[in-house]
């Protein structure tokens, strides 16, 4: 596709950076519920 | 099918955290017994009172230590409203509703279950901290829903 | 071009009008919640209130506005009229009295049971059998829509349909798997319990049935804002969709997975066995992956239009797109709130850890970033592109456009981060007023429900902007001839072939195996056991 700069032909970086940022601080955000508040907050059992 | 190499990439990082918070809900059930109060048992709405297992309310405690609270939630309290039971041992709870959907939360803890007309809720939890517990209705119940509250007093054990 | 203009045109404005009043019982909502002494205050006008709100917004908004898509979207990207057109005025008509039925039995009091309807809260019949037809009404709309695509199929047999097509084809179907449940619900108990045919039902079978429904419900709304997303923003975005049977996987996979997952909604709920509630969450985590692809697939058409805006660094594209548009600006915001929204469900839906947050503000903090931005937004951001189009008039009050989608990222960022808080101290949802008489734990949530009303006020302006805006371009804006509405082209060119998830009617079949698995076996061991039914209050 000559009509487009050649930088939309590449990998996407930026989103690859952007999104991967997101899952660490995803995983990171759920683990800290878990392990600051879940737990400590007593296990419930039957 | 073509996909993007960091779309690829990408798509089984994904799938790893989906494996890894199912495993880690997982080592929680089963290292520790860690459940949603789940309990199957069911109770006539319109004799709750009359019935053998919530006629008499209040906590227990039993020989090896642990103890049991029966209440009922209904419009607009909970009965008994206030309870003391000790720290550090295992408490069970046992409720049900003679009316309408309730919820039963203990703020600051994992203690949280509805409290549904036909089927007795019954959960296990131990308290390491003593003092004074807000104990809410969390589902709405009508116009007093708010006002819907107990108070959960946890002592120092023996 | 779009067909079935008027029809269309219709069923927006009622989704409209539902937003409008929907929005008033909001502030007062929020106001009341912070304990601020007003005039009109009182608990029953607040139950009301939400009741209404709930049902207005998430019932009649999203069905009446997910209607005029289906029918703008398929029309335009098929490019050939309904098939039945006079039966999809048949769905808008029925849908219309089923909003007034129960709009009525609501704001007249008899009916303050919320948008959830637990029995034994009883509400009055045509609160139920209003609901009842506004999805009769939805079905039919379906049907309508179903059939269009049919017939395109047949004239062109062996082509991939457009990807909005399938999109709305998708939330089609998890509405009609969906919505099986609610109508059982309705017809089997409540309508009959409400007319006094029935003296008793049992809660929790009501409860399972809700739910069954109320999660895919979920999906009916995000999914159509998804289809905006694919086909909608790239192309409004100066760019290209980065990948089309990605985004194909993805509405396959919501096919199959977006019903079998209700029990993660009770957790809590006695009478139902752990093993269950341990497939639905299992079910719950699988349906992260497709919207984790969303993100990296949207996000990367968006770098390709800020590529073909010039941008050559690592983020300079971000910049590049334009904010300023409202639509674009709309969903980007959406996405943004919608990322934060994920990860809370992640929490929500982590089996036992749903305790630390079940029925707590933190859930409304939850929603109002998914259904309340993510859809919500991502609606009026659609309004501001698709209605001159349908009213052939220019957009009128357009600096209140571009600034509406920004004040709602703000008023929402207030709103839903004050209720996370509070949600994880404990404070309930739902609640009149929390100061459980003068509890030391319950002051501690006071200053953040001052905040939540900040927030309350700021979205409040933000929906009025909204409001103003639609009504003076349908009222004052220009005539003039409006561009066709266009879908985005794939990076790669328009698909040639069929891909194994153009095969829709397997999906469906995969879809009704799982929904079998999930809840044939618990719903006939329920039915199985002696319950007891509970007659009917009404407390409000």
């Amino acid at each position: 596709m000559s009509d487009q700069p050649p930088e939309v032909g590449k990998h996407p970086r930026g989103t690859m950076a952007l999104v991967g940022l997101y899952g660490v601080l995803f995983v990171i955000g759920w683990f800290a519920i878990f392990l600051l508040i879940y737990l400590p907050r007593g296990a419930v059992t039957r | 099918m073509h996909v993007d190499l960091y779309e690829r990439i990408w798509m089984w990082g994904a799938g790893g955290i989906v494996i890894l918070f199912l495993g880690t809900i997982g080592v929680a059930t089963v290292s520790q017994g860690r459940l949603p109060p789940s309990h199957v048992e069911t109770i006539d709405p319109q004799s709750v009172f009359a019935d053998e297992r919530f006629a008499e309310r209040g906590v227990t405690i039993h020989p090896d230590g642990s103890a049991e609270v029966i209440m009922i939630a209904m419009m607009f309290n909970f009965l008994p409203n206030e309870i003391r039971v000790p720290a550090n041992v295992p408490v069970t709870f046992r409720l049900t509703s003679p009316d309408v959907v309730h919820g039963f939360q203990i703020v600051g803890t994992n203690g949280n279950t509805m409290v549904v007309p036909g089927y007795v809720s019954q959960f296990t939890i131990t308290f390491d901290t003593p003092g004074e517990y807000l104990i809410t209705c969390n589902e709405y119940c009508g116009l007093g829903h708010h006002n819907m509250s107990a108070t959960l007093i946890v002592e120092e054990g023996a | 071009m779009i067909h079935n203009r008027r029809l269309a045109t219709a069923n927006i404005g009622v989704a409209i009008a539902a937003f409008g009043i929907a929005t008033f019982m909001a502030l007062m909502q929020s106001l009341s919640r912070a304990s601020l002494d007003l005039p009109w205050r009182s608990a029953k006008m607040y139950y009301l209130s939400v009741t209404g709100h709930g049902v207005l917004m998430a019932l009649v908004f999203t069905t009446f506005f997910i209607m005029a898509l289906g029918v703008a979207f398929t029309t335009s990207a098929l490019n050939r009229p309904l098939k039945w057109p006079r039966a999809g005025w048949v769905a808008f008509w029925i849908a219309v009295v089923g909003t007034v039925m129960t709009t009525w039995a609501i704001l007249w009091g008899k009916a303050t049971v919320l948008y959830t309807f637990y029995p034994p809260l009883q509400a009055h019949w045509a609160f139920y059998v209003g609901v009842t037809l506004l999805v009769v009404g939805s079905w039919v709309w379906g049907a309508v829509v179903i059939a269009t695509y049919l017939g395109w199929k047949k004239d062109n047999p062996g082509k991939p349909m457009p990807l909005a097509v399938y999109g709305i084809l998708t939330t089609i179907i998890v509405w009609y798997l969906a919505t099986v449940a609610v109508a059982s619900e309705m017809l089997f108990l409540l309508i009959p319990w409400s007319l006094g045919l029935k003296e008793t039902v049992d809660p929790l079978l009501a409860r399972m049935l809700f739910w069954f429904f109320g999660h895919p419900l979920v999906y009916f709304w995000l999914l159509p804002a998804y289809v905006v997303w694919y086909t909608v923003l790239p192309r409004e975005a100066g760019g290209k969709l980065f990948s089309d049977p990605l985004a194909r996987m993805v509405f396959a996979l919501f096919i199959i997975l977006s019903t079998p997952v209700g029990f993660h909604h009770q957790f809590m709920d006695p009478g139902i066995a752990a093993g269950w509630k341990m497939a639905h969450t299992i079910a719950t985590f699988a349906i992260l992956f497709p919207s984790f692809v969303t993100a990296f697939t949207v996000t990367a058409s968006l770098e390709v239009a800020g590529r073909m805006r010039g941008a050559t660094g690592w983020f300079d594209w971000i910049w590049k797109l334009p904010w300023n548009n409202p639509l674009v600006a709309s969903v980007l915001l959406s996405m943004i709130m919608f990322a934060v929204g994920g990860f809370g469900g992640a929490i929500n839906a982590a089996f036992g850890m749903n305790a630390v947050v079940h029925n707590t503000a933190w859930i409304q903090g939850h929603f109002h970033l998914t259904v309340g931005t993510a859809v919500a937004l991502t609606f009026m951001g659609t309004a501001y592109w698709l209605v001159p189009k349908l009213v052939g008039r220019d957009l009128e009050l357009s600096l209140l456009a571009k600034w509406q989608p920004y004040l709602w990222f703000v008023g929402m960022l207030l709103f839903s981060i004050s209720n996370h808080i509070t949600g994880l101290m404990g404070m309930p949802r739902r609640v009149f007023e929390a100061g459980y008489g003068g509890s030391e734990i319950a002051a501690q949530w006071s200053g953040l429900t001052l905040v939540s009303a900040l927030g309350g006020i700021l979205l409040f302006v933000s929906a009025s902007f909204f409001l103003l805006s639609m009504l003076g371009t349908v009222l004052a804006g220009r005539k003039a001839e409006q561009p066709p509405l266009e879908f985005a082209e794939p990076l790669e060119g328009q698909p040639t072939k069929l891909l194994v998830f153009d095969r829709v009617w397997a999906w469906v079949v995969v879809a009704v195996i799982l929904v079998a698995i999930a809840y044939a076996y618990p719903l006939a061991d329920h039915l199985a056991m002696e319950t007891f039914g509970s007659p009917g209050f009404k407390p409000f």
